[in-house]
Formats: C-alpha cells, structure tokens, sequence
C-alpha cells in the first residue's frame, strides 16, 4: 500500500505538486493521467525519492520512505520510463539482470530469473538473451524495460509512460499484457499517461492530475458518474461518457441466461470483449442480440441491444 | 562482435568508391589514374638520387636512367606501370594493396642500389640519398596502399596486425642493412647510440606526459561532469593554456620551475629545473590536459539520459551509474581524446629540444644548426612514423570498445 499525505513540491515559486494526498492499495493498479506540465511525472518520481518533496509524507505498507535509504528503497521498486532507458552497451540479459545483480543473488539464481522473465513477456531467451538494445524492435525493447523493473520480483512498479513510444497497435497489445502480468504477479503498480482512453483501459483507479492538483481520485466508473469538477468531465470526454461506461463492462459478465423459446443469435462476440464492441458487433450487423461465447467457442449466454443500452444510460 | 561503424585508419580519408562506372569516358579509378599520372611525372622530371661530396656540400641530381643499371631500371619501370595499371583498372582492394606493398618493395631495393652503385669504395665523406622522384613516388605508393586498406574495412584487430606486419618489414630491411649506404643512415651511423637514448627519452616524454594528462584530466572531467559549475571556468581555463605557443610556454615554465629547484635543493635530484626535461615535461601535460578533459566530459554527457535516469531509479548509487553506464558509454570518446593527445605531444616534443628537452628533436635541431638536412630528417622521419602508429593503435582501439552497443 502506497500512502501520499499532503505531498508538495516547489521548483522554486512554482508549486509542481501541490497538496496531494492520496492510497493506492496493494494489487492495484493506479493510473495518474493528466497533461503535460500537470505534475504526474514528478508526483511518481517522488514514490521512488528520484525527487524529494518539499513537505508532505510518502510511505510505503505504513513506513515513510524518507527513513530508508534512497538506492535500497529504489531496489525493491520496478521502475519503467518513456523510451525504455535500457542500457546501449549491455545485452538484453544484462539488463534484465541489472537488479538482481545490485542485489548480490547468485549467478545461476539471475540466469534462471532472466529466463522465466523474457517467457514472460514473450520474448524467447535463446533468441534475445544475447541481443543488444539496438538490434530490437520499438515493441521489443519496451518488454524488455518491463523484464528489468520486474527482474527482483517488487511489490510496487511504477511506470512513467510506458507505452509512449509505441504506435498504436503494438501498444494496446502491450496495456493487454501489462494487464494480464499484473493481474498474475499481483504487484501494485503506479502508472503515469497523458493518454485518458489508457487510463480507462488500465486503471483500477484513476487520478487526474491539473496544476499540480489531484482534481479527483476514483475508479473510472465514479470519474464518468459523478466527475468531481467540470475539468475532469472535458478531460474524460463528456460525450463519451457512455461509450468509456460500456467498455469498461466485459461481455460475459453482462450476457443473460439463453431463453429457449427464441432461435440462438446468428452472431456472437467472445466473454473477453467489451460491451463497447458489443454494441459496435450489433450496428454493424443489425442483429438485436449476439451470442456470447467463452474461451472453447461455446455459447455461454446472450447479450441484447437493450440490455447494452441499458449499461451505458448515465448511472 | 557488431560491424565497425567506420573503417578509417588514422584518420585518413575513407576509401570513397570510384564514380567511374557511370562514366563511359574515363572507365578508370580516378585516384588510381591521379595517382599514377604523379608518379609518372615523378619518376621522368624529378631527380632519383642526389650525391654530395660531403655531408654539406651541393648536391648532384641523377635521374632514375642514370641511377641504376640499365636491367635494373628496365625491371623497375616495368614493376611500376603494372602497378599504375592496377591503380587505374582493377577495383578489388586486396590487388591494390598487393600492388602497392610490390612496388614500395621494388622501389626500396632500387634506392638501395642506386646508393651502393654511387659510393665511391672507401668514401666515408660522400652522402647519397633519395631524390624527389623517389621521395614522391614513395608517397605516391604509401597513398594507395592506404587507400586499398581503407577500402578493405579492416576490424580494428586486423588494422593493428597490419601495422605490426610493416613495422616487421621495416625493422628487417635495416637490420639486413638494405639502407646502410644512405646518408641518413650514414648520420644514424654515427649516432647510433645517441639515437637510442633519445628515442627512449621522446617516448617518456610523450607518453609519459599524456599518461599524467590522463590521471589529472579524467577524474576532472568526472568532477566537471558532476558539477555543472565547475565545468565552464576548468575548460575555458585549459582552453587558454591551449592558445599559448609552446615555445612560449615552455619559457614561461622556465621561471617557477628555476625558483622552485633553487628553493628546494632537494627536487633538483629529481631532475627539477628551470630548462631540460622538467619544463618540457610540464608544458605537455598541460598541452594534453584540455583534448583529456574536454573529451571525458563530452563523453560522459553523451550517455542516454533516459538509461541514466533508468540506473537511478532501479537503485545504483552515484558510483555505480558512474562505473556502470556513464564511463563505459564514455570510454570511445575519451579514447579519441587520448588518441589526439598522444599524437599531439609526439609532434611537440621536438619542440622541447630547444630548451634542452632532449628527444628527437635534438637532431632536427642539431641538423638545423649545421644545415645538415639529413640529420634534421633522422629526427622527423621517427617523430612521424612514431605519431602515426599510435594514432592507429588508439583509433582501433577506440573502435573496438565502441563496438557491441552501437
């Protein structure tokens, strides 16, 4: 658990972050979005004391990170930036190894650990192990960054515009598999994006950063419910609002029981997908309801076109 | 290991592939003809040999027809156009440099014959030595065979080997005396033991100098990079000891260091003095301070800063970012300053000769002193040969470290 109580920093006159206060609790994932120049990347650089604040308090599972020294306190962090940071002059393994090494563990105890990471990520040790940053893709070299911040196996990672770098079809593949590593290592994880649709795709919670400020702290439910400050709303896109609602909804929580006086649907969208796709699947068919399916391709229910607008009318 | 970046030995130009092919016209290696046209006119108008009666008496020039026997010069001729020809018409580099060490080969034994063909038996006044013509078809050879390793895109290693390999074949041809009648010989002859004492001197002083150079200049370069402040005042200060002559500098030297060893009677016995070897030794290691300095600071500041950030953040201490990201990434560029250095204070070492520094320069001098040109080229001669191999060791090793990341 992550604790920020009345965190401020000034760059001279200016406040950068200005009385933050906030909990990110262990396993969850809390996305900072906001503009450039609004203070997330320096509220995050302050978790791992890259930056000290000027007053306020940080602690981490209840102890103040300022009592521990900062490179012992940055071990036991992941830390994943823009443009991936990895290092030209080692090999893809060395890098990933960069941690446990600090850390002292013992050779065969680092080589195993490299391997079971770039499995991970998808990447295949015989093949990147030896390779230089160079010599990877965009997409590669940005799971490759994810292997290093997860190497020592940290409670908490955070990440500072992760997937900045990316084109766009290689990152929404990228925030899947963040997604998946998170959900099975269980680490906390603090995100920095400028990218709103990001945070709504990944963030258990979402804070909105303006100024300096927290202008709201909440799940992406309560952001597009009940905004906090008209700010949040333009940021969250008010049009949108039904649309981000829908997707934050899995088919296959929504989909109703088969009504067995009615013939099957003769489309159907898998568990995984969002009402949002849903509801694109049924205007672009002009079917009234689609079939759910589950991961073997069997039919585990039904989603309706009501029963869709219904999970987006304003909460 | 990744492909070297460049392949340029000592700086020279990089072997710039011929344009010829898209011109019908002229279907030659422009180099190659450029080339061989100089040698041509090198070997036709300029004098071959010159012969003296004594070390400082006129010379006699003697055309490359005269010089040799008449097989011989038929036989050298006949070696040079083959080599002209390959110059002009062949493309594959590895005939080029073939050609080229050929002729260099066929050009030394030539100069050795003449010589011996000019000494009278028993003469130990007459002076022969290589004319123009010999001097410039030498150069002209030396080029291409430059130019054909250039265009061979060697591996560092193998640009060191290649080095070694010349060095070998010069050392035997005067060990086997192939030189010995030729009057820069004559003067090595009877100085023998000087030259020694004063070659090794020269490297102390050269080496020894960028040596200190480098203890003092990389942990300040270190200390400029991690304080901004610092940075500014320390490289305009080198810069301006950069500007001043080194004549005048070694001058300036002389005044402090004559204090100091009247007042501590006790450096003098480590070889302290106003003039000779100390000043010498001093001027370069501050000549060598700035490129040192400058180099350490401009390499350290050209790691990523996303990857120094990046080692912050997952927990290297100061030293450790140090050690592990900024000096490794640095280590090519500071490669590259102590390269310049190194060839720098070869060349200004010659200079300390005239405040009793001793060197090689002691014979340029010496050679200037009695219009013995000779003896001034038994002095140079060295000091170049000397700067150019550093210049290829440190190039290809500089080279070598930038290697796997790049």
């Amino acid at each position: 658990m992550i604790r920020l109580e009345g965190v401020t920093r000034f760059y001279g006159e200016r406040a950068v972050v200005d009385d933050v206060s906030l909990v990110v609790e262990k396993g969850e994932m809390a996305v900072v979005v906001g503009r450039s120049g609004s203070g997330k990347s320096t509220l995050l650089r302050m978790i791992n004391r890259l930056v000290e604040p000027t007053s306020g308090l940080i602690s981490i599972d209840g102890r103040d990170v300022s009592t521990v020294p900062a490179h012992v306190l940055r071990r036991g962090i992941g830390y994943v930036i823009q443009g991936h940071g990895l290092f030209p002059h080692r090999t893809v393994a060395d890098n990933i190894a960069t941690v446990p090494r600090l850390l002292g563990w013992p050779r065969d105890r680092i080589a195993r650990r490299v391997s079971e990471l770039l499995e991970l990520l998808q990447l295949s040790p015989a093949r990147f192990s030896g390779q230089y940053p160079h010599q990877l893709s965009g997409g590669e070299q940005q799971r490759v960054g994810v292997a290093r911040a997860l190497a020592a196996g940290p409670d908490i990672v955070l990440m500072d515009e992760p997937f900045g770098a990316l084109d766009p079809i290689i990152r929404s593949k990228a925030q899947d598999d963040l997604k998946a590593i998170q959900a099975r290592l269980g680490a906390t994880i603090v995100l920095v994006t400028h990218d709103m649709d990001e945070a709504f795709r990944l963030g258990d919670r979402i804070a909105v950063m303006e100024a300096g400020r927290v202008l709201q702290y909440g799940t992406p439910r309560d952001m597009i419910a009940r905004p906090a400050d008209p700010r949040v709303a333009e940021l969250t896109g008010s049009g949108e609002g039904a649309l981000r609602l829908l997707a934050l909804v899995r088919a296959g929580d929504a989909a109703e029981p088969f009504d067995a006086s009615t013939p099957p649907p003769s489309h159907s969208v898998p568990a995984g997908a969002s009402l949002r796709e849903a509801l694109a699947s049924l205007l672009w068919t002009g079917e009234g309801e689609l079939a759910v399916t589950g991961d073997d391709g069997r039919p585990v229910g039904r989603v309706t076109l009501a029963s869709v607008l219904r999970h987006g009318r304003s909460p | 290991m990744a492909p070297p970046a460049k392949a340029v030995i000592g700086g020279q130009g990089a072997g710039r592939p011929s344009t010829a092919r898209g011109r019908a016209a002229w279907p030659a290696d422009r180099l190659g003809s450029l080339l061989a046209a100089v040698g041509f006119a090198a070997a036709v108008l300029l004098p071959f040999m010159i012969v003296k009666a004594n070390r400082i008496a006129s010379g006699q020039p003697h055309g490359l027809a005269d010089s040799l026997s008449r097989a011989g010069a038929a036989e050298l001729a006949a070696l040079l156009a083959v080599v002209a020809g390959v110059a002009m018409l062949v493309r594959a580099p590895t005939v080029r440099l073939a050609a080229a060490l050929a002729g260099l080969a066929g050009l030394a034994a030539a100069v050795s014959h003449a010589a011996s063909r000019f000494t009278p038996p028993g003469d130990s006044f007459a002076r022969v030595s290589p004319g123009a013509g010999a001097w410039l078809m030498t150069a002209v050879l030396a080029l291409l065979a430059t130019d054909a390793l250039a265009r061979l895109r060697l591996f560092p290693g193998a640009r060191v080997a290649a080095l070694a390999l010349a060095i070998a074949a010069c050392w035997l041809a005067f060990r086997f005396g192939l030189f010995d009648q030729l009057s820069v010989m004559r003067e090595y002859a009877n100085r023998a033991d000087v030259f020694a004492r004063e070659a090794r001197w020269h490297l102390v002083l050269a080496g020894g100098s960028c040596a200190v150079a480098v203890l003092i200049g990389l942990p300040l370069g270190i200390l400029c990079h991690r304080a901004p402040r610092l940075r500014a005042g320390t490289l305009q200060g080198l810069n301006i000891v950069q500007t001043i002559p080194s004549i005048a500098l070694f001058g300036m030297l002389m005044v402090p260091l004559g204090l100091l060893a009247r007042s501590f009677p006790v450096l003098s016995q480590f070889g302290v003095a106003g003039i000779g070897g100390a000043p010498a030794f001093v001027a370069l290691v501050l000549y060598a301070l700035l490129p040192v300095t400058a180099n350490t600071v401009a390499g350290l500041a050209q790691a990523p800063a996303a990857a120094v950030d990046a080692a912050r953040g997952m927990g290297m201490t100061d030293g450790q970012v140090l050690r592990e990201v900024e000096l490794p990434l640095a280590v090519p560029v500071i490669l590259t300053g102590i390269r310049i250095v190194l060839v720098q204070n070869i060349g200004l070492a010659t200079v300390a000769a005239l405040i009793g520094g001793g060197g090689f320069g002691t014979f340029v001098f010496q050679g200037l002193g009695q219009t013995a040109i000779d003896l001034v080229l038994l002095g140079a001669a060295p000091t170049v040969a000397l700067a150019f191999c550093a210049s290829v060791l440190l190039d290809a090793a500089a080279e070598a470290f930038e290697g796997p990341g790049s």
